[in-house]
Protein backbone atom coordinates (compact mmCIF):
# COMPACT_ATOMS: atom_id res chain seq x y z
CA UNK A 1 0.00 0.00 0.00
CA UNK A 2 2.86 2.32 0.33
CA UNK A 3 3.40 2.74 -3.65
CA UNK A 4 1.21 3.87 -6.06
CA UNK A 5 1.68 0.68 -8.23
CA UNK A 6 1.08 -2.28 -5.06
CA UNK A 7 -2.40 0.26 -3.96
CA UNK A 8 -2.96 -0.49 -7.56
CA UNK A 9 -2.31 -4.39 -7.33
CA UNK A 10 -4.26 -4.50 -3.96
CA UNK A 11 -7.55 -2.65 -5.27
CA UNK A 12 -7.32 -4.96 -8.61
CA UNK A 13 -6.70 -8.12 -6.76
CA UNK A 14 -10.17 -7.02 -4.02
CA UNK A 15 -12.21 -6.32 -7.31
CA UNK A 16 -11.11 -9.43 -8.52
CA UNK A 17 -11.92 -11.72 -5.52
CA UNK A 18 -14.95 -10.18 -5.12
CA UNK A 19 -16.15 -10.85 -8.67
CA UNK A 20 -15.29 -14.44 -8.20
CA UNK A 21 -16.59 -14.76 -4.85
CA UNK A 22 -20.26 -13.06 -6.64
CA UNK A 23 -19.96 -15.64 -9.46
CA UNK A 24 -19.75 -18.56 -7.40
CA UNK A 25 -23.01 -17.23 -5.18
CA UNK A 26 -24.79 -17.24 -8.49
CA UNK A 27 -23.91 -20.31 -9.35
CA UNK A 28 -25.01 -21.67 -5.94
CA UNK A 29 -27.89 -19.63 -6.27
CA UNK A 30 -29.24 -21.90 -9.20
CA UNK A 31 -27.91 -25.10 -8.37
CA UNK A 32 -31.04 -26.73 -7.00
CA UNK A 33 -33.28 -25.13 -9.97
CA UNK A 34 -35.25 -27.80 -11.68
CA UNK A 35 -35.47 -27.35 -15.52
CA UNK A 36 -38.01 -29.37 -16.51
CA UNK A 37 -40.70 -28.26 -18.40
CA UNK A 38 -43.65 -29.84 -20.13
CA UNK A 39 -43.83 -30.18 -23.78
CA UNK A 40 -46.56 -31.12 -26.70
CA UNK A 41 -45.49 -32.89 -29.59
CA UNK A 42 -47.42 -34.32 -33.22
CA UNK A 43 -46.89 -35.52 -36.49
CA UNK A 44 -48.74 -34.15 -39.23
CA UNK A 45 -47.55 -36.08 -42.57
CA UNK A 46 -45.43 -39.44 -42.21
CA UNK A 47 -43.58 -40.34 -45.37
CA UNK A 48 -40.50 -42.90 -46.06
CA UNK A 49 -38.48 -43.44 -49.05
CA UNK A 50 -35.56 -45.73 -50.59
CA UNK A 51 -32.43 -43.66 -51.21
CA UNK A 52 -29.19 -44.30 -51.35
CA UNK A 53 -27.48 -41.33 -49.77
CA UNK A 54 -24.73 -40.80 -52.38
CA UNK A 55 -22.43 -38.65 -49.79
CA UNK A 56 -21.82 -41.72 -48.00
CA UNK A 57 -22.15 -45.13 -49.97
CA UNK A 58 -24.42 -45.97 -53.01
CA UNK A 59 -26.29 -48.60 -50.41
CA UNK A 60 -29.81 -48.04 -50.76
CA UNK A 61 -31.30 -46.23 -47.53
CA UNK A 62 -34.28 -45.34 -45.47
CA UNK A 63 -35.19 -41.71 -45.10
CA UNK A 64 -38.08 -40.94 -43.10
CA UNK A 65 -39.87 -37.10 -44.13
CA UNK A 66 -41.94 -36.32 -41.22
CA UNK A 67 -43.67 -32.74 -40.69
CA UNK A 68 -44.32 -31.42 -37.16
CA UNK A 69 -45.73 -29.52 -34.60
CA UNK A 70 -44.20 -28.31 -31.24
CA UNK A 71 -46.10 -26.46 -28.45
CA UNK A 72 -43.60 -25.61 -25.39
CA UNK A 73 -42.68 -22.67 -23.79
CA UNK A 74 -39.58 -22.10 -22.44
CA UNK A 75 -39.75 -18.96 -20.68
CA UNK A 76 -39.88 -20.16 -16.94
CA UNK A 77 -36.20 -21.35 -17.73
CA UNK A 78 -34.57 -18.46 -18.41
CA UNK A 79 -33.11 -16.88 -14.94
CA UNK A 80 -30.46 -14.82 -13.95
CA UNK A 81 -27.72 -17.63 -14.68
CA UNK A 82 -29.33 -18.84 -18.35
CA UNK A 83 -27.52 -17.04 -21.12
CA UNK A 84 -28.84 -19.38 -23.74
CA UNK A 85 -30.92 -22.85 -24.75
CA UNK A 86 -30.04 -25.05 -27.72
CA UNK A 87 -33.31 -27.01 -27.83
CA UNK A 88 -32.93 -30.49 -29.99
CA UNK A 89 -35.31 -32.41 -30.88
CA UNK A 90 -34.72 -36.29 -30.75
CA UNK A 91 -35.99 -39.51 -32.85
CA UNK A 92 -35.14 -42.38 -31.07
CA UNK A 93 -36.36 -46.31 -32.66
CA UNK A 94 -34.90 -49.51 -32.59
CA UNK A 95 -34.29 -51.52 -35.21
CA UNK A 96 -33.53 -55.74 -35.57
CA UNK A 97 -29.68 -54.23 -35.99
CA UNK A 98 -29.03 -51.42 -33.41
CA UNK A 99 -31.18 -51.67 -30.44
CA UNK A 100 -31.07 -47.50 -29.76
CA UNK A 101 -31.31 -45.40 -32.64
CA UNK A 102 -31.11 -41.40 -31.67
CA UNK A 103 -31.57 -39.17 -34.93
CA UNK A 104 -31.31 -35.44 -34.19
CA UNK A 105 -33.95 -33.87 -36.86
CA UNK A 106 -34.53 -29.93 -35.70
CA UNK A 107 -32.48 -27.83 -33.38
CA UNK A 108 -33.12 -23.78 -32.50
CA UNK A 109 -30.46 -21.78 -30.47
CA UNK A 110 -32.75 -19.58 -27.92
CA UNK A 111 -30.74 -16.23 -26.53
CA UNK A 112 -31.55 -14.55 -23.38
CA UNK A 113 -34.59 -12.02 -24.63
CA UNK A 114 -35.46 -13.93 -27.72
CA UNK A 115 -39.17 -15.19 -27.49
CA UNK A 116 -38.70 -18.52 -26.13
CA UNK A 117 -42.64 -19.54 -25.88
CA UNK A 118 -42.11 -21.65 -29.28
CA UNK A 119 -45.62 -22.63 -31.10
CA UNK A 120 -44.35 -24.20 -34.17
CA UNK A 121 -46.91 -25.49 -36.69
CA UNK A 122 -46.28 -27.71 -39.64
CA UNK A 123 -42.47 -27.88 -38.98
CA UNK A 124 -40.34 -29.62 -41.97
CA UNK A 125 -37.03 -31.30 -39.66
CA UNK A 126 -33.62 -29.24 -40.10
CA UNK A 127 -31.77 -32.46 -40.99
CA UNK A 128 -32.17 -35.82 -42.78
CA UNK A 129 -34.05 -38.75 -41.04
CA UNK A 130 -31.79 -41.07 -42.12
CA UNK A 131 -31.60 -44.79 -40.96
CA UNK A 132 -28.25 -46.66 -41.73
CA UNK A 133 -30.19 -49.58 -43.46
CA UNK A 134 -34.00 -50.27 -43.98
CA UNK A 135 -35.42 -50.48 -40.44
CA UNK A 136 -37.88 -46.75 -40.36
CA UNK A 137 -40.17 -48.89 -43.04
CA UNK A 138 -42.75 -50.09 -41.20
CA UNK A 139 -41.52 -48.97 -37.58
CA UNK A 140 -44.47 -49.01 -35.24
CA UNK A 141 -42.19 -47.03 -32.36
CA UNK A 142 -40.59 -44.25 -33.23
CA UNK A 143 -40.72 -41.65 -30.39
CA UNK A 144 -39.55 -37.99 -30.26
CA UNK A 145 -38.37 -36.43 -27.66
CA UNK A 146 -37.29 -32.76 -26.81
CA UNK A 147 -33.94 -32.36 -24.91
CA UNK A 148 -32.49 -28.78 -24.41
CA UNK A 149 -28.49 -28.21 -23.40
CA UNK A 150 -28.55 -24.98 -20.49
CA UNK A 151 -25.88 -22.82 -21.19
CA UNK A 152 -25.19 -20.66 -18.33
CA UNK A 153 -23.13 -17.50 -17.35
CA UNK A 154 -21.22 -19.78 -14.74
CA UNK A 155 -22.02 -23.55 -13.48
CA UNK A 156 -22.52 -26.75 -15.06
CA UNK A 157 -24.03 -27.24 -18.92
CA UNK A 158 -26.81 -30.13 -17.96
CA UNK A 159 -28.61 -31.15 -20.82
CA UNK A 160 -32.02 -31.55 -19.80
CA UNK A 161 -35.37 -33.67 -21.46
CA UNK A 162 -38.40 -32.02 -21.57
CA UNK A 163 -41.42 -34.16 -20.10
CA UNK A 164 -43.69 -35.35 -22.78
CA UNK A 165 -43.12 -37.35 -25.65
CA UNK A 166 -45.08 -38.48 -28.95
CA UNK A 167 -44.45 -41.90 -30.52
CA UNK A 168 -45.53 -42.37 -34.11
CA UNK A 169 -45.27 -45.50 -36.71
CA UNK A 170 -43.61 -44.98 -40.27
CA UNK A 171 -46.01 -46.41 -43.11
CA UNK A 172 -45.28 -50.34 -44.78
CA UNK A 173 -45.13 -49.04 -47.94
CA UNK A 174 -42.62 -46.72 -49.52
CA UNK A 175 -43.09 -43.15 -50.82
CA UNK A 176 -41.77 -42.57 -54.82
CA UNK B 1 10.08 3.48 -10.73
CA UNK B 2 8.27 6.34 -10.33
CA UNK B 3 10.51 7.81 -7.80
CA UNK B 4 12.51 9.26 -10.20
CA UNK B 5 9.74 11.05 -11.91
CA UNK B 6 9.27 13.27 -8.12
CA UNK B 7 6.20 15.48 -10.05
CA UNK B 8 4.00 13.92 -6.88
CA UNK B 9 5.07 12.95 -3.52
CA UNK B 10 3.88 9.08 -4.43
CA UNK B 11 3.92 7.83 -0.50
CA UNK B 12 1.05 7.84 1.73
CA UNK B 13 2.16 7.62 5.38
CA UNK B 14 0.73 4.42 7.85
CA UNK B 15 -2.43 6.08 8.94
CA UNK B 16 -3.20 6.91 5.24
CA UNK B 17 -2.48 3.33 4.38
CA UNK B 18 -4.60 2.16 6.66
CA UNK B 19 -7.40 4.40 5.63
CA UNK B 20 -6.97 3.75 2.36
CA UNK B 21 -7.32 -0.01 2.49
CA UNK B 22 -10.24 0.29 4.94
CA UNK B 23 -12.18 2.63 2.04
CA UNK B 24 -11.46 0.35 -0.92
CA UNK B 25 -12.87 -2.75 0.44
CA UNK B 26 -15.91 -0.94 1.70
CA UNK B 27 -16.60 0.28 -1.31
CA UNK B 28 -16.19 -2.54 -3.61
CA UNK B 29 -18.25 -5.33 -1.07
CA UNK B 30 -20.50 -2.44 -0.79
CA UNK B 31 -20.93 -2.36 -4.27
CA UNK B 32 -20.81 -6.29 -4.92
CA UNK B 33 -23.35 -6.75 -2.21
CA UNK B 34 -25.84 -3.85 -3.87
CA UNK B 35 -24.79 -5.43 -7.34
CA UNK B 36 -25.95 -9.40 -6.25
CA UNK B 37 -29.17 -8.38 -4.56
CA UNK B 38 -29.62 -6.32 -7.39
CA UNK B 39 -29.12 -8.62 -9.95
CA UNK B 40 -30.85 -11.66 -8.65
CA UNK B 41 -34.34 -9.21 -8.03
CA UNK B 42 -33.85 -8.12 -12.02
CA UNK B 43 -32.32 -11.48 -13.25
CA UNK B 44 -29.28 -9.99 -14.72
CA UNK B 45 -26.04 -11.19 -13.86
CA UNK B 46 -24.34 -8.58 -15.91
CA UNK B 47 -26.27 -6.43 -13.58
CA UNK B 48 -23.76 -7.67 -10.50
CA UNK B 49 -20.47 -7.48 -12.37
CA UNK B 50 -20.88 -4.22 -13.52
CA UNK B 51 -21.67 -2.41 -10.41
CA UNK B 52 -18.89 -4.42 -9.12
CA UNK B 53 -16.52 -2.61 -11.82
CA UNK B 54 -18.02 0.70 -10.95
CA UNK B 55 -16.85 0.02 -7.26
CA UNK B 56 -14.04 -0.65 -8.73
CA UNK B 57 -13.68 2.46 -10.68
CA UNK B 58 -14.66 4.66 -7.70
CA UNK B 59 -12.28 2.91 -5.27
CA UNK B 60 -9.53 3.07 -7.76
CA UNK B 61 -9.83 6.63 -8.35
CA UNK B 62 -10.20 8.07 -4.49
CA UNK B 63 -7.26 5.65 -2.78
CA UNK B 64 -4.71 4.75 -5.60
CA UNK B 65 -3.12 8.69 -6.23
CA UNK B 66 -1.66 9.81 -2.88
CA UNK B 67 -3.99 12.26 -2.36
CA UNK B 68 -3.26 14.36 0.55
CA UNK B 69 -5.30 13.46 2.73
CA UNK B 70 -3.69 10.10 3.18
CA UNK B 71 -0.24 12.56 4.12
CA UNK B 72 -1.84 13.96 7.10
CA UNK B 73 -0.18 12.42 9.93
CA UNK B 74 4.02 12.27 8.65
CA UNK B 75 6.12 10.16 11.01
CA UNK B 76 7.82 11.72 14.13
CA UNK B 77 11.43 11.04 13.29
CA UNK B 78 13.98 11.23 15.79
CA UNK B 79 16.08 14.12 15.13
CA UNK B 80 19.63 13.77 14.16
CA UNK B 81 21.87 12.80 16.79
CA UNK B 82 25.80 14.88 16.38
CA UNK B 83 28.13 11.71 15.52
CA UNK B 84 31.70 11.82 15.05
CA UNK B 85 31.57 12.23 10.83
CA UNK B 86 33.73 8.62 9.69
CA UNK B 87 34.52 8.26 5.90
CA UNK B 88 32.15 6.20 4.41
CA UNK B 89 34.81 5.17 1.74
CA UNK B 90 37.79 3.92 3.83
CA UNK B 91 38.77 0.70 4.82
CA UNK B 92 39.93 0.47 8.38
CA UNK B 93 43.55 0.74 7.83
CA UNK B 94 43.28 4.14 5.95
CA UNK B 95 41.10 5.07 8.42
CA UNK B 96 44.18 4.41 11.12
CA UNK B 97 46.56 6.46 8.73
CA UNK B 98 44.36 9.44 8.73
CA UNK B 99 44.19 9.63 12.21
CA UNK B 100 47.70 8.94 12.80
CA UNK B 101 47.97 12.18 9.90
CA UNK B 102 46.22 14.04 11.96
CA UNK B 103 47.89 13.51 15.07
CA UNK B 104 51.03 14.34 13.29
CA UNK B 105 49.63 17.55 11.94
CA UNK B 106 48.28 18.14 15.50
CA UNK B 107 52.25 17.41 17.02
Amino acid sequence: MHSLLSRGNSVLAYTLSVLVTLTFACFLSTILVDYRTGTEMQTLKIEVKNLPEYGVSKKINDLGHITFNLDTDLTSLFNWNVKQLFVYMTAEYETPTNTLNQVILWDKIILRGENSNLRLKNMRTKYYFWDDGNGLRGNKNVTLTLSYNIIPNVGRLPIVGAIGSHTFSFPSQYTR
Amino acid sequence: MFENLSIWKWHMDFVGQKHAEYLFRTIITMCGFIGFILGYVKEQFSITIGLTLIGFFISALLTIPPWPIYARNPLKWQKVKKVKKIENNLTYDEYKEDKKKEKKKTK
